[in-house]
């Protein structure tokens, strides 16, 4: 179980993240929602501990990094390393020298080039295959459908399945609302740094459609396109 | 064409002062820098201008760059781009030509100076698409990037120390020698990513210590060919050579804490005159070494705990 109290972050005098309540159970899925800016990142940034921030953050992991998977939205890779390596970089940062890397790489990507050759959606995968190849306890899951063929998608909709089977804590953010409603149990929706929604299975038509009035509305009609 | 280069001064200057430097400063630093590099060099060695000729290439070849160029012809027209190409090169091989002038090295200060047309005609780029293998690959990330990256440099090493040993000069093995722990520090000059710190289950001292001991493991690996060499070819030198190795080890080591004490920024410019200082008076190894430590342990903490 993770819980989040009063989590709080400003850069300056800018709000980030207010007052942020939130408790994760071991065994599901939470989808994070928010337009670009609503401060998911940094959220996703400060529960993993690589951004400080006000409030607690209180996990029976300890340390919860220790236990954590965090796929970023834009994953960087060194400009000579090869997919091989990278991989067994994330193994030794757990000590898992042993692993059979080759036969990990359910996404048969090409381990023997350099990752930074690799297509926007074969980094993703790349990146994902290296959190699960540490076998974490808890993973943060930032976009992870961005950019990955629709068969990839449909692997990684059934990995995070398979991550609430195994009662792992998922936490995942996409802007593409079918993929959180295929996958998760409950969906946040964030909105200049605070929670203002929280929907369970059963809500998430009525979410989407919410989404959908308050961001397209008549938008489309200013543009007088013709 | 002029806002070009106004660009590039301002990007300049920019780097200065994220380096902690005022850019007055740093021109004066880059200028003091190259001259005593160049002295150095020149002392060391008779073979110092073609040496020198062929750092001027290596100063001038990223110029060349394919992706840059690419992008340069996007921008500007034939007659533009080919004057930008002209003035990079000239610029670059200026201060080079000058000095070897200043030695009285005509020929090769003159050779420096055609280099600038002719390689403006050229762009390099990389079509090697495999992947080269190094004996790196089981403790990522340093030395298998590193090295790649490097490699013509330790071809070079290699070169020097043949041809040393075939001259019998000892004090071009010694620097190819000392050239092979140079380029190793370099692979530690650039932090990586916060998140590629934090990926790692373990306290900071161990963290540090595994670093340095695949610093230390994989440089000796790299160097034991030209120390095997230079101790055969040379036994009267053995201890001079088991010296450099030594030291180079231990500034490897100290070049691994200054990345990790400034971490997650760069080196900057009290850190880097620490260094400097121990380069210059090895004994201030024993005082600058425990202090990195110290620092960088305060800094990883908030990455690994």
């Amino acid at each position: 179980m993770i819980e989040l109290k009063n989590l709080s972050k400003s850069y300056g005098n800018h709000d980030v993240l207010r007052d942020i309540n939130l408790q994760f159970e071991r065994g599901r899925v939470y989808g994070i929602v928010g337009e670009n800016g609503a401060g998911k990142t940094t959220l996703f940034k400060c529960i993993a501990g690589l951004e400080s921030c006000m409030g607690t953050i209180k996990s029976a992991f300890n340390p919860l990094k220790n236990y954590l998977g965090f796929l970023q939205t834009d994953p960087y890779f060194f400009p000579k390393i090869t997919g091989w390596e990278y991989l067994r970089l994330f193994c030794v940062a757990r000590d898992k020298t042993e692993v059979n890397i080759q036969e990990k790489n359910i996404f048969d990507l090409p381990l023997d080039q350099y990752a930074a050759t690799y297509s926007t959606g074969m980094k993703k995968k790349l990146a994902l295959t290296a959190i699960l190849l540490q076998d974490n306890s808890v993973f943060i899951l930032d976009e992870p459908f961005n950019g990955v063929d629709i068969h990839s998608n449909m692997l990684i909709t059934e990995i995070i399945r398979e991550l609430r089977a195994l009662d792992k804590i998922v936490l995942l953010s996409s802007h593409i609302f079918s993929t959180l409603s295929d996958t998760c149990d409950e969906i946040h929706l964030l909105k200049n740094g605070a929670f203002v929604k929280k929907a369970s299975k059963a809500e998430f038509d009525q979410l989407d459609r919410e989404m959908k009035d308050f961001t397209v509305g008549d938008r489309v009609k200013k543009l007088n396109l013709k | 064409m002029k806002y070009y280069f106004t660009l590039q001064y301002r990007m300049l200057n920019r780097n200065l002062i994220e380096f902690g430097l005022p850019p007055v400063a740093g021109y004066i630093l880059g200028l003091l820098g190259f001259i005593g590099l160049s002295e150095f060099l020149f002392y060391k060695t008779e073979f110092a201008a073609p040496i020198y000729v062929l750092l001027a290439v290596f100063a001038m070849a990223p110029w060349g760059a394919h992706q840059r160029n690419q992008f340069l012809k996007t921008c500007f027209n034939k007659q533009q781009y080919r004057r930008i190409r002209w003035m990079e090169n000239a610029l670059t091989a200026l201060p080079f030509a000058l000095f070897l002038l200043s030695k009285f090295e005509f020929l090769y200060g003159l050779g420096v100076l055609l280099l600038v047309p002719v390689l403006a005609m050229f762009q390099f780029e990389n079509r090697f698409q495999g992947r080269l293998p190094t004996p790196f690959s089981r403790r990522p990330y340093e030395f298998p990037t590193g090295f790649r990256q490097a490699y013509p440099l330790f071809l070079l090493a290699y070169f020097l120390c043949v041809m040393g040993i075939g001259v019998g000069n000892f004090n071009l093995g010694a620097f190819a020698l000392l050239l092979i722990f140079l380029c190793c520090m370099s692979f530690y000059g650039t932090p990586e990513g916060p998140y590629l710190v934090w990926i790692f289950a373990m306290e900071p001292r161990r963290f540090i210590w595994e670093k340095i001991k695949t610093a230390a493991l994989y440089s000796v690996l790299l160097s034991l060919p030209i120390a095997g060499g230079l101790i055969w070819f040379f036994p009267e030198n053995t201890y001079p050579v088991l010296g450099i190795m030594l030291l180079g080890s231990a500034y490897l080591m100290l070049m691994v804490l200054a990345k990790y004490a400034a971490f997650p920024e760069k080196i900057n410019v009290p850190q880097a005159f620490m260094l400097g200082l121990s380069l210059w008076f090895p004994p201030m190894l024993l005082l600058v070494g425990p202090y990195f430590y110290k620092r960088a342990q305060e800094r990883l903490k908030f990455y690994l705990q």
